[in-house]
């Protein structure tokens, strides 16, 4: 019997599914997302069940794990379409939520409107109670005042409710005993307290991830649970798992509880299996830029690694947890191309979107886009767009290009369309330098992993801008989130507050929490029927006294016990990560304590992953036919490589186009690629521009 | 090259410039830098003309070219690779005391070609009262240090004399040597960067890119300003006449008041900072801040004018009194929306003055003035975050009590916590209400003497705006 597991990501567009067996063997499908994305996955599960010759009722019945990505919470948030929320304050703070510390998103517009209130201030009430920083109680928590404020809740219908009261993470016990109040009298109401979701210090941060938690929670239970519901109806016994923002998965509960964590599930896969397939081609250290129709998504990988960051804007709304830190730019295939009023080209952020898309899609677009400018440029096949399932028009796109563009400029359609080219492909080379050198990472150090559907067009002249040495193009690059789901560790992070100078640190207070924190997690991860290898993490949030900027530092230990020599190694550490980051450190200057953290893993089996023999490094035999491409440095009679005729140890000169479903691979003049055993294609880069 | 080869290097001048901002704002151990977006990072040509800035907030956007201009001039004959510049006078191009710009001269082929620099406010820099604000101020020598134009590093030396000067001249000597190392550094990394892009594309693009860039701002400030309405206005002693010129726009301060005895005038730098962000705002906020901007707005006025002061004018708080005044003439005349708003109440809090070896006073005004679509502050506080109710309790000096909206705006109150502490209501908005026990104190003029448990009740108007239904 075979034992199946599937990953499962729901994009804007498609639905992904990859589905592995415990030989390795891999089957990929993608289908439309459906309005109820519970149906798309089923669709899926069925089509790719097919490709294995097998029928969705036997795949199900004999999966052991689905791990799905899935952006109910995302759309329920920039939608706007949550659950009806109410929320408890410390009396005389119900409007941090409102204030945002006073963010705005533009300084000079003056009409930028505030942000929709997903709780408005009539569900926003202040409870007499108040905590000192030490835990002191200034004011008892007043008890009637949460049955009264409960009680309006009721009447006004909330489905959820969030409590955030001032230092509750040094003593929950007053949000606590508002939980019991409100489980008595509203046993039915989703409850998010702040010290459960976020127990960190900074009210603001804190109370926007809770009311976010119960703003998306009840919609996520309700979609896990309906989903759950289907699959055991179609006879899966396995365990369903919800990938997470910080590249983990967890347990449906456990997701359902923690719903914010689930805002980044789907671009989380991608990241994820970058990691995996880095371990995987010997790369550690990796940029992933993941290129769709709307936007690029660009995040770093050190060490195998994914980086995350607790500064996260979601919606207009500020999301504190460690998410994997994925920097957006406007910059996909259907950015819009534009000249402003000083003459200068311009694409993006607007695009096209899907409907009506670039003008070659030929569904009623008339301005130009990023896939317009590839098609006259001849980086895409017009026939031969997601495998010839859709046709261009590349007259269509000529049209655009010159009205808006080339006539404007006084340039023939093409050079129009190169500069378009170009001018994206360094919008994302200067973004992608942004998130490195904020890591104080040089990009020529990294490999690039090039994803989404256009994300192989562009890489090579990435690659060139950037001075990176080595381009990977995923096998399973049209399905990669999927792939990252199918892949993914279990994970929990749980944090807390503890404010010290590391000077008087308490070794013995520390160990306690790590302690609470480590049982608290393990409790919380579940899953235990797909692990029984688990890892724990320590980490601390350390910085000089009278910086504002914590850095997270690694703790330096190999057992449980925290001694005095580990924060010493520790502290070394964060020296040197100071120094990389900010270019200086000052081994003199006391350094204090603010957070402590842990990411809690329960290890699953790596999938076994069948690598091919190498065989003749000839590809002749897959070139399909020629066309001319033009790249950076002008036109170029180009061999196009037919994707699935490659084969592991294949060796390509650029220029040359590799056309599969789903992606084209460019490789660019003066660049060399290798199909490996995996069937990844690694191209390397000896230019820079 | 072609225009297409000049724009793109020309966007990887403004990402450096970010790139150089957002590293300083994360290494800065200054408050006013880190809390309320007190910097800007610049890269300019030999010729010290803006090729493209980014700052946290607007006080900054002439002040980098005018200081950078001044430093050049300062040391026409005498510059060379490996020198790092310095200037602090808001008499030479600045806006106000205790804001220094640091200046990397980059040599390509023997010349000058290229100028990183950063601007960057500092919690203290002497002066009569700890801070950056003199409210009894009559000259500019009773404000702060005014660091006229100094080599911080020659031919790659650091020049620790300079260095120890200025170090004994702050009450906050840790944190101005820190950001002096740090304004060092990020300047040095944008100096690497431009250099890496020299070699790769050569010097005559890169040089070619930057004219690019200077002629694509002051086409976009052509085309912007030309839909500005012109118009006069004529209220709380500011008179201005908004036209358009040859150039683009004139700002004519004929009917403005002359220079005051207080502390309320403004370099002409801040005043052009307020033109820009009122005229062109959105501009700068799509990266089209370039000399060409810069040179599109013209400030016409005499030499006495309370919005062009010279030495020895003092002018600590101008940015706070004039500037909303001049932005709401500005708006008036150009028929649009003023972007700053009226001040805050604001409070000083110190250590007791001659107590301390070190002192760190912090500017205190826990809550805001809400625009009105409700959508944060106004643009003059840029990048400024509202102090976290639990880090300042933490910190130790203050407790906030509670901070909430109200029919007219916003209120919040503060409990002082510590013993020691002293401060000066800063003039201009509505005066913090202090209450305690003991009685308030006022020793050496203005200072106020706190007691632990003083409550402080700041009470911000809201400007326009519907109350939002208060419930």
């Amino acid at each position: 019997m075979i034992a199946w597991n599937l990953g499962i990501d729901v994009g804007g567009t498609f639905t992904d599914v990859v589905l592995t067996d415990e030989s390795g063997e891999r089957h990929t499908t993608k289908t439309p997302t459906t309005l109820d994305q519970s149906d798309g996955v089923l669709a899926g599960i069925e089509k790719v069940a097919q490709e294995a010759g097998a029928t969705c009722d036997a795949v199900l019945a004999n999966c052991g794990v689905i791990v799905h990505g899935t952006t109910v919470a995302t759309n329920a948030l920039l939608e706007y379409r949550g659950a009806k929320v109410g929320l408890l304050t410390t009396e005389g703070f119900r409007d941090e939520l409102e204030f945002r510390r006073s963010y705005k998103e533009s300084t000079f517009d003056p009409r930028l409107k505030a942000p929709h209130q997903i709780c408005p201030r009539s569900f926003r009430l202040g409870i007499p109670e108040r905590l000192t920083k030490t835990g002191e109680v200034l004011i008892p928590l007043d008890e009637d005042a949460v049955r009264n404020a409960v009680l309006r809740f009721r009447e006004a219908g909330t489905e959820s409710i969030a409590v955030c009261y001032l230092f509750s993470f040094v003593d929950p016990s007053h949000e606590r005993r508002t939980s019991e109040i409100i489980r008595e009298m509203a046993p039915e109401t989703f409850i998010s307290l702040s010290c459960d979701v976020l127990p960190e210090v900074r009210e603001y941060e804190r109370v926007s991830t809770t009311v976010v938690n119960a703003y998306v929670g009840p919609l996520i239970q309700r979609y896990v649970s309906h989903l759950e519901i289907k699959l055991r109806d179609r006879g899966f016994k396995g365990e369903l798992f919800i990938m997470q923002s910080n590249g983990g998965m967890s347990t449906a509960a456990e997701s359902g509880r923690h719903a914010v964590g689930t805002l980044l599930s789907g671009p989380a896969g991608g990241v994820t299996a970058a990691g995996w397939l880095g371990g995987l081609s010997g790369y550690k250290d990796l940029m992933i830029v993941d290129m769709g129709g709307t936007s690029c998504d660009i995040a770093v990988i050190r060490d195998l690694a994914p980086q995350t960051t607790t500064q996260s804007w979601v919606a207009r709304y500020r999301i504190a947890l460690p998410m994997l830190d994925i920097h957006t730019v406007g910059a996909g295939g259907g950015s819009v191309a534009w000249i402003d009023d000083g003459g200068a080209l311009r694409v993006g952020p607007e695009s096209a979107g899907s409907i009506p898309g670039p003008a070659c899609y030929g569904r009623g677009g008339t301005r130009p886009t990023t896939t317009d400018a590839n098609l006259i440029l001849g980086l895409l096949n017009a026939d031969y767009f997601l495998g010839g399932e859709m046709k261009l028009d590349l007259e269509a796109a000529r049209r655009a290009v010159k009205s808006h563009v080339a006539d404007a400029l006084g340039l023939h359609v093409e050079e129009a369309a190169q500069a378009i080219s170009e001018i994206i492909n360094n919008n994302m080379a200067n973004a992608s330098h942004l998130v490195t050198t904020r890591r104080g990472l040089d990009p020529s150090g990294l490999a690039l992993v090039a994803a989404g559907g256009a994300g192989a067009l562009h890489a090579g002249r990435q690659a060139e801008l950037l001075g990176m040495s080595t381009i990977i193009v995923p096998a399973a690059a049209p399905v990669f989130c999927a792939l990252g789901d199918t892949v993914a560790h279990l994970k929990v992070n749980d944090a807390r507050t503890y404010l010290t100078s590391v000077q008087d640190l308490d070794l013995t207070e520390l160990n306690r929490l790590f302690a609470e924190m480590e049982a608290r997690a393990r409790e919380r991860l579940g899953g235990q029927n797909v692990t029984s290898s688990f890892e724990t993490r320590r980490s601390l949030d350390l910085r000089y006294v009278g910086e504002v900027h914590e850095v997270t530092i690694p703790l330096r230990t190999r057992t449980r016990r925290v001694t005095a020599l580990n924060i010493e190694a520790t502290l070394r550490s964060f020296h040197d990560a100071h120094e990389q980051l900010y270019s200086h450190k000052d081994p003199s200057h006391p350094v204090e304590l603010l957070t402590v953290r842990i990411e809690y893993f329960g290890l699953r089996k790596a999938p076994r992953e069948k690598g091919a023999e190498f065989g003749d490094e000839d590809p002749s035999q897959a070139i399909k036919g020629k066309r001319a491409i033009t790249f950076a440095d002008g036109r170029h009679e180009t061999a196009v490589y037919a994707g699935e005729a490659l084969r592991a140890g294949h060796f390509i000169h650029g220029p040359a186009a590799v056309e599969s479903w789903g992606t084209t691979i460019m490789i660019c003049p003066g660049q060399e690629a290798l199909i490996d055993a995996f069937g990844n294609c690694i191209i390397e880069n000896g230019r820079s521009a | 090259m072609n225009d297409l080869a000049a724009q793109t290097l020309g966007a990887q001048f403004v990402a450096l410039a970010r790139e150089g901002a957002s590293l300083f704002s994360a290494m800065s151990r200054s408050r006013p830098v880190s809390d309320q977006g007190q910097y800007a990072c610049a890269i300019l040509d030999g010729d010290g003309r803006l090729i493209a800035q980014d700052q946290g907030e607007p006080s900054h956007l002439a002040a980098v070219q005018s200081t950078v201009a001044h430093l050049l001039d300062a040391f026409a004959f005498n510059i060379g690779d490996g020198d790092v510049i310095l200037s602090g006078d808001p008499h030479c191009g600045g806006t106000w005391c205790g804001v220094l710009t640091l200046a990397r001269p980059l040599f390509f082929d023997g010349d000058l070609r290229f100028v990183a620099a950063l601007r960057f406010a500092l919690p203290d820099l002497s002066g009569e009262i700890p801070g950056l604000f003199q409210p009894h101020a009559h000259e500019i020598w009773q404000e702060a240090l005014r660091v006229t134009p100094v080599k911080l590093i020659e031919a790659s030396a650091a020049q620790q004399d300079l260095r120890r000067y200025l170090l004994r001249n702050t009450r906050a000597p840790r944190v101005l040597d820190n950001d002096l190392k740090a304004a060092v550094r990020v300047t040095g990394h944008i100096g690497a960067r431009i250099a890496a892009q020299v070699d790769h594309r050569g010097l005559g693009a890169s040089t070619r890119a930057a004219e690019a860039r200077i002629a694509y701002s002051r086409a976009r400030a052509e085309a912007h300003l030309a839909e500005v309405a012109c118009g006069r206005a004529a209220a709380q002693g500011i008179g201005l006449v908004v036209e358009h010129d040859e150039a683009g726009l004139a700002i004519d301060l004929d009917g403005t008041d002359g220079i005051s005895g207080s502390a309320s005038n403004m370099t002409l730098a801040a005043t052009r900072a307020v033109a820009l962000s009122q005229l062109a705002g959105e501009l700068i906020e799509d990266g089209a801040l370039a000399q060409g901007l810069l040179d599109a707005i013209a400030v016409r006025c005499s030499d006495n004018c309370i919005l062009a002061a010279k030495a020895p004018a003092a002018v600590s708080l101008g940015w706070r009194i004039t500037a909303p005044k001049f932005a709401a003439a500005l708006a008036e005349a150009t028929g649009t929306v003023s972007l700053f708003a009226p001040p805050v109440p604001l409070l000083m809090m110190f250590e007791e003055i001659g107590s301390v070896p070190e002192s760190h006073p912090a500017a205190i005004s826990p809550g805001f003035v809400r625009t009105a679509n409700g959508s944060g502050s106004d643009a003059a506080s840029g990048r400024r975050r509202l102090m976290s109710v639990e880090m300042t309790e933490i910190e130790g000096r203050l407790s906030v009590a509670s901070r909430e909206a109200t029919e007219t705006g916003m209120v919040a109150e503060v409990v002082v916590m510590a013993e020691g502490f002293e401060a000066i209501t800063v003039p201009g908005g509505p005066e913090p209400e202090i209450t305690q026990s003991e009685p308030l104190e006022r020793k050496r003029s203005a200072v106020l003497s706190l007691a632990p448990g003083a409550r402080i009740r700041f009470d911000y108007p809201a400007i326009g705006r519907d109350s939002d239904a208060r419930v």
